[in-house]
């Protein structure tokens, strides 16, 4: 009796411990599906972010651009925006006038620094907006050389009534595509585009599933 | 006996440490009361009393500095002229960002280009000066709140904090006037208003005075600036003009007061003004229209010289230029300069130094009229120009009056 007692005994006390450890199990798993559940929630939100900001930034599709005369400080001369995509492969442009947000602009130039000194293969062409050809010519004897300059004060398209500096891609066509509007506050949704756009326009060098027309 | 003594001795003690927190606290507050200051001199100016006036009539002599270009001189946009006896200094703050340095003669002296994050380097350039005895060049950076040093020779000297966010950084004595214009700073507000001009020593890192010239709290204005400058009367003696406000201050090492009144009559900014810029997203056109539907008169681009001071007045879009003698106290209205130089360039100085004015003018327009300037402008002038060269400087003597 006292052998069946102790056996009980034994038995319960393990039963006991299985269950502090079987419920421990369970709450580590709960807990964990809780943080996976916070996390789904909170990259949703961001998600969401993401696209609110790039329905405002961001514009894919493409729309006629004039084919403006630009200045060039290397020769002094003149051409025309198409002569710089002419048969050639699309053209990623920055674009800023000269009395758009001061900030903004010098915020964008450092992070196109960033990325080209991280990509160099991201060719990227500085579109200025100078009303005067001398501070112009400043200008582009100030900037880095590595960038394609040009200048052209009158730009008449339609992301010029924002007012701030933008990104654009000359397509062949000479039309202007994935247009992205730079904002201080977003230096991660406009990383995000350059990269993306070094991916389109097959910068890299990587071949694409995709074949751009 | 022995415990009255003691309880008399504690007494004291109490009072000493009363006393010593109660300066204490004093000692650490701005001042806002000024004393011993001259009296403010009230300038009338009868703004429809204004006429045209040549050249020739107002100003005894025009000299001209053709400044350098090449590939390392090449200036966008002169921000800020700073003139000594011998060297000229010009801010690009925007384009080149860079500061260039020349002499009398038109030869370049040095050209500081250092942007960055790093020790010596400026993101955001808000002002210069020159410090003519340790022959320091200085430039404030807004964003790293950092005044840089530099030696003549562009080399980086040392770099102090500027704490205050400010438009207009001098040194004065040992101490440095900031114009903060309409930024908030809780750090130095007082009385609900938040002073924004203010003398402060960057040892102790205590303000020493604080004016408040803005009649409504900065806080709500979110009016543009012209950005004006101070102008330099000697080593220990400033002087600026506000916008938005018809009094001119002087600031010496130890107090900021008020030195001249503009006066406009009917037209002067009253309370109604101050109001309606006061009231919350008040945008600077709508608060111009506001000045025009009243013609109320403003003025902007102040400078002020040993013996006479220079500013514009705006009122209903129209321009005048006004020249205060403070010997004769005698006042100069000029609507329009004519025959002259208006065709080339306005007449626009944006600096002064030895009662002389300095104004630019654009190398591009000169070089197009050449043939029509032969005669108005030195030959040796015209022959140099270049067609995108920097802009020309040019001093403009005044005849006394």
């Amino acid at each position: 009796m006292k052998m069946i007692t102790w056996v009980l005994a034994t038995g319960f006390v393990l039963v006991v411990a299985l269950n502090f450890v079987l419920l421990d199990k369970y709450k580590q798993e709960r807990e964990a599906n809780v943080h996976k559940a916070e996390t789904l929630e909170r990259v949703s939100v961001n998600e969401l972010t993401l696209q609110e900001n790039m329905l405002f930034q961001y514009a894919a599709e493409a729309m006629p651009c004039p084919d403006v005369e630009l200045r060039n400080p290397k020769t002094k001369g003149v051409l025309k925006l198409s002569e710089l995509v002419e048969g050639k492969s699309p053209k990623l442009f920055f674009r800023f006038k000269e009395t758009d947000c001061d900030a903004c602009i010098q915020q964008a130039l450092r992070l196109l620094k960033e990325i080209t000194a991280e990509f160099p293969d991201l060719p990227v062409t500085i579109l200025s907006g100078y009303a005067n050809t001398r501070q112009f010519y400043a200008y582009a004897n100030s900037e880095n050389k590595s960038y394609e300059i040009y200048n052209v004060s009158s730009f008449p398209v339609v992301p010029e009534e924002q007012d701030k500096p933008y990104f654009f891609v000359l397509n062949g066509r000479a039309a202007m595509e994935s247009v992205y509007i730079f904002t201080q506050g977003n230096s991660r949704l406009s990383r995000e585009y350059l990269k993306c756009m070094r991916h389109k326009y097959g910068y890299c060098g990587e071949k694409h599933d995709y074949e751009y027309k | 006996m022995k415990q009255l003594l003691s309880i008399h001795f504690y007494v004291k003690q109490i009072l000493y440490l009363f006393a010593f927190f109660l300066f204490a606290c004093n000692g650490g507050k701005p001042k806002y009361i000024v004393k011993d200051a001259p009296q403010a001199d009230t300038i009338c100016v009868d703004i429809d009393k204004a006429k045209d006036d040549s050249f020739r009539d107002m100003f005894e002599k025009i000299d001209y500095i053709l400044m350098p270009y090449d590939s390392v001189f090449c200036i966008g946009k002169v921000d800020k002229l700073v003139v000594t006896d011998s060297l000229l200094f010009v801010m690009d703050r925007r384009i080149s960002r860079g500061i260039y340095a020349l002499d009398r003669k038109g030869n370049s002296v040095i050209v500081i280009h250092k942007t960055g994050t790093a020790p010596g380097e400026y993101v955001a350039m808000k002002d210069i000066s020159y410090d003519e005895k340790t022959q320091e060049v200085k430039t404030y950076c807004v964003a790293r709140k950092k005044q840089i040093h530099y030696t003549l020779q562009g080399h980086f000297v040392k770099e102090n904090d500027i704490p205050y966010f400010s438009l207009r950084v001098e040194p004065i004595g040992d101490n440095y006037i900031l114009h903060a214009d309409y930024a908030k700073s809780e750090d130095l507000k007082w009385n609900g208003k938040y002073p924004n001009l203010i003398l402060w020593n960057p040892k102790e890192n205590v303000v020493l005075f604080a004016a408040d010239y803005f009649k409504a709290p900065a806080a709500k204005a979110t009016l543009i600036t012209s950005q004006p400058q101070f102008s330099k009367l000697n080593d220990t003696l400033y002087s600026i003009k506000p916008d938005h406000c018809n009094t001119v201050y002087h600031i010496t090492p130890h107090q900021i007061y008020p030195a001249y009144q503009l006066d406009f009559g009917p037209y002067n900014l009253d309370e109604d003004f101050w109001n309606m810029a006061s009231k919350k997203r008040m945008k600077f056109k709508t608060l111009d229209n506001y000045s025009d539907s009243r013609e109320l008169c403003e003025a902007f681009r102040f400078l002020e010289g040993k013996d006479f001071l220079y500013f514009v007045c705006k009122q209903r879009k129209t321009v005048t230029h006004v020249f205060y003698s403070k010997k004769t106290k005698r006042l100069r209205q000029i609507a329009k300069f004519k025959n002259d130089m208006d065709y080339v360039t306005l007449f626009r100085p944006i600096a002064i130094h030895d009662d002389k004015l300095y104004c630019l003018l654009d190398s591009e327009e000169v070089y197009k009229m050449k043939e029509e300037l032969t005669g108005v402008l030195p030959d040796r002038l015209l022959e140099n120009v270049q067609e995108f060269g920097n802009p020309i400087i040019a001093i403009f003597t005044l005849k006394p009056f």
